[in-house]
């Protein structure tokens, strides 16, 4: 019965890193942007999140249709001002330009909220529960999942069918070339980074809800979206799903197996798929 | 007046000067080809047309306003086109989604005299790969795609970079043939071409380049052999 | 009518040719300058004990480390193209053998951290196998990933004391002075052998290869340049180098435990040093290195705002002046402190 709690819990789980994810699968899975601030702008919209919802009483719902619009904006006015003078062959550039807003974002962060961790009030579903046959699932996970999937299919199905998805993938294909047939690129990433951001607005609420966050937490999520997007293969949105449900069920079996393993079971099946696989299980050869 | 005309044309790459004040026009409707060696500065003109490289903004002229230095996608909005050297296509993206990039971009403004249906009339063997990823193709097969692509964007103007560059001659000849028809609808065209006698043969008027320099324009059907050969390598290269 | 066979036969090419007189010259005046001033440094670091206080061989120890963890990151992402964000494994994993064979070995302390280079060579063999295959970005998550990995191993690892780490207690059997002693030398040594040996190095033809590879790995193979074997001895290299930094850091501070060895911190340091410095530049080091410490040392009592400044002044250099503060200063002054050029000089006249 623990390896099926493990199991269930890991997919769980899997639903929380998707979300991580799915943005990661945007920025560094097609544009091949390097964006190390990923994980630090959700830790920043949690804590808006958590401040806006104890200055003017908002619930977790509400906190979301904000937190979403506001890490549109962020995105774009990252992609317009920063990332735009990046975007290249090179991966070098974005890699230290985005590591040096990290650094600078963490730390303005920890000046304005201190390192005190913080968490949504969700007004008792995250630890609402409930039974199905000898296990206990808890509702607040089952959204997550849920609302991960349906992100999922909703990304995927704009970069296979929309025009702005088939601009974007042309856009990362050959860039001067989507140029040469009309293609504005600076618009195209400025809405993939406005949509990668946007989506972190959906993990930022549920991190907060089911858990603690603080200032300094961006680094651990970050590696955990790139792990996923490499996992399950670079370009594919449904990669970057699968990605995050290999890590969460190989972290939540490693931490049934022994408390201190869990973690570093999940880098253990990333170096092993990197080492046998490194296009990742989705990801064409 | 000129559909589009270039001005005393001057183009770098870095340091290095590529083209050195070239004049150049091409009226509405007519097919001009643009021959010379290999870096003589035949593409480094398309790019500076296109917006590809940053040129004075009076340097090139459409209807007679100012475009020079313009974005590419500008430049698409406005009825030019390109079919560039080496193809570009979308690698990892299906024919047909290559094709509808193009659509979904396409000039304003000019109604849909081309749809994805008429470039599978044009090229049918698009038609029965549409589905497959545009790698998989052949050469000429990617040609096809690329001019497709280039047309789907309902150009006033299609510029043509060596589209018969590594392709069988049997494919150089159905491609020639699809650019006549091209021209036949109203679309002004520009030929750079390696070939010397096809380019002579496929065109109203020829421009012939040297090292940065037109030296050489007129009408196809009247140019001597001659004259032709003279402005290809430079008098001063002549053997006695 | 036979004159003219006779004469030409007569003449023969070594006569008539007169080979140019040319000179190549490498070093420079600033170079000359700079070079003695190093050699001053060096001899005042060996010297600390002799006239500086416990507190400032402290801060002359930490200063050292992050000069010599830097380099060795700027040697890789400089001239190796390997960007790396996990080269703390190779601080931790040295610190730490280090620790394991003067308290639990009972070797002398001063000739394990030398000794414990084995282990960070060790790791950069197999990690570089898994790795260098990879792409870019990929490669600079898997080596962040496998710093990640020995950090974790450590903490659940028993012999090593698991989470709570280690203390250094042999230290005790040891006088201040002669304690001093010892970690200003391995200083030195450390210096000497990162910033020197970088410098020797570049100016060898290896740094001829390596400045080739840098611009055009493509280009430097088809001049029979072997890129790959020259990468994989620059990471162990850089490997060993950094690892040398966390055995003499640890050292001085007497306690390890994992988060502290495999602290990421360890390469944020050496990204801000080498970026805002200026990468592929052995001066932007230095000058990143003493920015880097006297903020932390002045404006560290403000609170954290200190590294927001360093955060963005890293995003500008990225953005604006890929050079960094060497790179803008060689705009306006040509003289390096390290001339790793080549001049041809032709006859003076």
């Amino acid at each position: 019965m623990q390896w099926l709690d493990g199991l269930i819990q890991g997919i769980l789980l899997g639903g929380l890193y998707a979300q991580y994810a799915l943005g990661m699968a945007l920025m560094f899975g097609v544009m091949r942007v390097v964006n190390i601030t990923h994980g630090d702008l959700m830790i920043l919209l949690a804590l808006i999140g958590v401040s806006l919802a104890s200055t003017f009483g908002l619930g977790p719902w509400s906190v979301l249709v904000v937190l979403v619009a506001l890490g549109g904006v962020i995105g774009i006015i990252l992609q317009r001002l920063i990332l735009n003078r990046v975007v290249g062959a090179d991966p070098l550039p974005s890699l230290i330009a985005t590591f040096g807003l990290s650094i600078a974002l963490q730390n303005a962060m920890l000046q304005v909220w201190s390192a005190d961790t913080r968490s949504l009030p969700s007004g008792g579903i995250a630890q609402a529960s409930f039974q199905v046959g000898p296990l206990f699932v808890g509702v607040l996970p089952v959204i997550v999942l849920m609302t991960a999937t349906v992100l999922t299919a909703g990304l995927a199905t704009t970069m296979q069918y929309t025009r702005f998805g088939r601009s974007l993938r042309a856009a990362s294909a050959d860039v001067e070339a989507a140029a040469m047939t009309g293609v504005n690129p600076k618009t195209v990433y400025a809405g993939a980074t406005a949509l990668a951001v946007g989506i972190l607005g959906f993990a930022a609420v549920f991190q907060s809800m089911r858990s603690t966050v603080s200032p300094a937490d961006g680094a651990f999520q970050l590696i955990y979206a790139f792990e996923a997007v490499i996992i399950g293969g670079m370009g594919s949105i449904w990669g970057a799903f699968l990605g995050a449900m290999v890590l969460g069920i190989s972290q939540s079996v490693g931490f049934r197996i022994d408390p201190g393993f869990g973690i570093l079971a999940g880098h253990l099946v990333f170096l092993t798929i990197l080492a046998l696989r490194p296009q990742g299980l989705l990801g064409k050869d | 007046m000129a559909l589009l005309s270039t001005h005393d044309l001057k183009a770098r790459y870095g340091d290095f000067q590529a083209l050195y004040g070239v004049d150049f026009e091409i009226a509405a409707g007519e097919v001009v080809a643009l021959i010379g060696a290999n870096g003589a500065g035949k593409s480094t003109l398309l790019k500076s047309i296109m917006g590809l490289l940053r040129v004075a903004a009076n340097m090139v002229r459409l209807d007679g306003q100012p475009v020079g230095g313009s974005q590419p996608h500008r430049m698409v909005a406005r009825g030019v086109a390109i079919v560039p050297e080496g193809r570009r296509l979308f690698a990892g993206m299906s024919v047909v989604d290559n094709l509808r990039v193009a659509v979904d971009h396409a000039a304003l403004g000019r109604g849909d005299a081309w749809t994805i249906e008429r470039i599978f009339a044009l090229f049918p063997i698009l038609e029965e790969k549409q589905s497959v990823p545009v790698q998989s193709l052949s050469g000429g097969q990617q040609q096809m795609v690329a001019i497709g692509r280039a047309l789907l964007n309902q150009p006033r103007l299609l510029l043509c970079d060596e589209i018969s560059l590594g392709l069988a001659p049997k494919v150089v000849r159905e491609i020639y043939q699809s650019i006549s028809s091209i021209s036949k609808n109203g679309t002004a065209v520009v030929l750079v071409e390696q070939d010397v006698g096809l380019a002579k043969s496929a065109s109203d008027r020829l421009y012939c380049m040297l090292e940065g320099r037109m030296t050489l324009t007129g009408r196809s059907a009247e140019m001597s052999r001659e004259a032709i050969g003279e402005a290809y390598f430079g008098v001063s290269h002549a053997v006695a | 009518m036979t004159q003219a066979p006779t004469a030409a036969h007569a003449a023969s090419p070594a006569d008539t040719l007169e080979l140019p007189f040319v000179r190549v010259q490498r070093q420079t005046m600033s170079g000359v300058v700079a070079m003695a001033l190093g050699v001053a440094v060096l001899f005042a670091i060996a010297s600390m004990p002799l006239w500086a206080s416990q507190g400032l061989i402290r801060d002359v120890v930490e200063l050292c480390c992050y000069i010599a963890v830097a380099q060795m990151w700027n040697l890789l992402a400089g001239y190796a193209g390997l960007v790396s964000v996990g080269q703390q494994a190779f601080v931790g994993i040295a610190a730490y053998m280090m620790f394991v064979m003067a308290q639990l070995w009972g070797i002398n302390p001063f000739v394990a951290v030398m000794l414990a280079l084995l282990a960070p060579a060790l790791l950069a063999i197999p990690t570089y196998g898994l790795l260098h295959r990879l792409d870019g970005p990929y490669f600079a998550i898997g080596t962040w990933v496998v710093a990640e990995v020995m950090r974790l191993a450590t903490s659940v690892f028993g012999y090593v004391n698991a989470g709570a780490g280690m203390s250094l207690r042999v230290m005790t059997s040891y006088s201040p002075m002669e304690r001093a002693i010892g970690v200003s030398a391995l200083c030195a040594l450390m210096l000497l052998v990162t910033v020197g040996g970088s410098y020797l190095l570049l100016r060898s033809r290896y740094g001829l290869a390596l400045i080739a590879m840098r611009d055009n790995p493509v280009a430097a193979a088809s001049q029979g340049v072997n890129v790959g074997r020259l990468r994989f001895l620059i990471w162990i290299a850089a490997a060993v180098g950094t690892g040398l930094a966390g055995a003499i850091y640890f050292m001085a501070q007497l306690r390890i435990t994992p988060p502290s060895a495999y602290d990421p911190n360890w390469a944020n340091i050496a990204i801000f040093i080498v970026m805002v410095g200026g990468l592929g530049s052995l001066e932007g080091v230095l000058i990143g290195a003493l920015i880097y410490f006297f903020a932390e040392r002045w404006f560290g009592q403000f609170g954290a705002t200190y590294l927001v400044v360093l955060g963005l002044m890293t995003l500008f250099m990225a953005l604006f002046a890929r050079g960094g503060i060497w790179g803008l200063i060689c705009k306006v002054v040509d003289a390096p402190w390290f001339p790793t050029r080549r001049k041809l000089m032709g006859k003076r006249t």
